[in-house]
């Protein structure tokens, strides 16, 4: 899913209202759910609070922009403006915990878009001369509770076999139903080794489970091939594909 | 944001609606400093349609409830500002800024009112 959706408005708290109004209705027509769309209306309304409070003043007055962008499973959010830059790290960590004779309020709004957006992220641009707020939320890219990633490194061999079936039990015990075994960093896969791994999968399979794999190196992906075992495996390009394609099962 | 005021013979109650924040809270922080200003510091804020907090929204609370508190006829009586009828979306805010315990929360206006 693709759009983007652009508002200018005077940095003053009377312009508050239209750019919440605004992330709020944009979060909605790139199709996301009306929880998610409250999330990036709060995330934006602190940040345009900050901005319009303290990047800028009365006698220092400038314009905030919003951009907010669809891009497949990401939905950012970016604010700019020409006010006084903002160090985040000038910002005392919020006090959640105190009573309330002692409760101080302060840096609240940056927790806040931190817990409502998956990154945040403040820059200055030199070329332009504008404070850069990045805030990036993913969509549909969470993860069902019974998926696990297992990396593996090195061989896969007689000798290996042992302590990957080993991890892979463990993970599957913790409720790790379907599991990604990530081989990126997998050099070697002996016979053995391709043995091991389909008496995992048998084994995933019969509890209702599934075994995947993901980002082979060369060497690995000519012996699934030679083998005929890409008929048998579930297997990923990457990653990230796999993780796509497991939080659409859901 | 609007807001609707009744003052009962001891507790004020103050109904809120729409959104509270940076832009809309200088009404609250004014009808709170209005009833503070009566010598009442008893109040109960009703939030069943109040659609929308952010962080300066949160802040007029806690500022409210601390000078609320500095009136004190007893330890058992002493002002303060209870909250009844907590939305969905204004408790997700609560709790993920701590903000839950800090205050006494009431279902039914009735208790809260009876609370004082």
């Amino acid at each position: 899913m693709q759009g983007s959706f652009e508002l200018q408005l005077p940095g003053v708290l009377d312009s508050l209202g239209r750019l919440c109004a605004f992330a709020y209705q944009a979060a909605l027509e790139s199709g996301l759910n009306e929880h998610t769309a409250w999330e990036i209306e709060l995330a934006v309304d602190e940040a345009a609070t900050n901005i319009i409070q303290h990047a800028y003043s009365p006698t220092r007055p400038g314009d905030v922009r919003l951009v907010c962008v669809r891009e497949g499973s990401r939905f950012s959010v970016v604010l700019y403006d020409r006010g006084l830059p903002f160090d985040p790290d000038t910002i005392p960590a919020p006090d959640l915990t105190s009573s309330i004779d002692t409760r101080e309020a302060g840096g609240l709004g940056i927790y806040l878009m931190g817990r409502m957006m998956d990154e945040v992220r403040f820059d200055y641009n030199p070329d332009t001369g504008e404070n850069e707020l990045r805030m990036m939320k993913y969509v549909g890219t969470k993860l069902p509770s019974d998926v696990r990633v297992v990396p593996v490194q090195g061989r896969i061999d007689a000798t290996a076999a042992p302590a990957l079936a080993a991890i892979v039990h463990e993970t599957a015990e913790t409720g790790g139903k379907r599991i990604l075994l990530d081989l990126s960093g997998v050099t070697f896969l002996s016979s053995s080794g391709l043995r091991i791994l389909l008496m995992l999968a048998r084994e995933l399979k019969s509890t209702g489970g599934e075994l995947r794999l993901c980002s082979m190196q060369p060497a690995v992906a000519e012996v699934f091939a030679l083998t005929g075992f890409t008929q048998i495996f579930t297997i990923h390009r990457t990653r990230d594909e796999a993780l796509a394609a497991l939080a659409a099962l859901e | 944001m609007e807001l609707i005021h009744k003052a009962y013979n001891r507790v004020d109650v103050i109904a809120l609606s729409g959104r509270l924040a940076a832009d809309t809270k200088a009404e609250l922080e004014a009808k709170i400093d209005e009833i503070f200003d009566m010598g009442r510091h008893r109040i109960v804020l009703d939030l069943e349609k109040l659609e929308y907090i952010s962080s300066p929204g949160l802040r007029v609370l806690i500022e409210a409830r601390k000078r609320a508190r500095e009136w004190k006829l007893s330890d058992l009586d002493r002002g303060d500002v209870r909250i009844v009828h907590l939305p969905q979306r204004i408790r997700e805010v609560f709790d993920l800024t701590g903000f839950t315990p800090l205050f006494q929360i009431y279902d039914d206006l009735v208790d809260a009112v009876a609370s004082y």
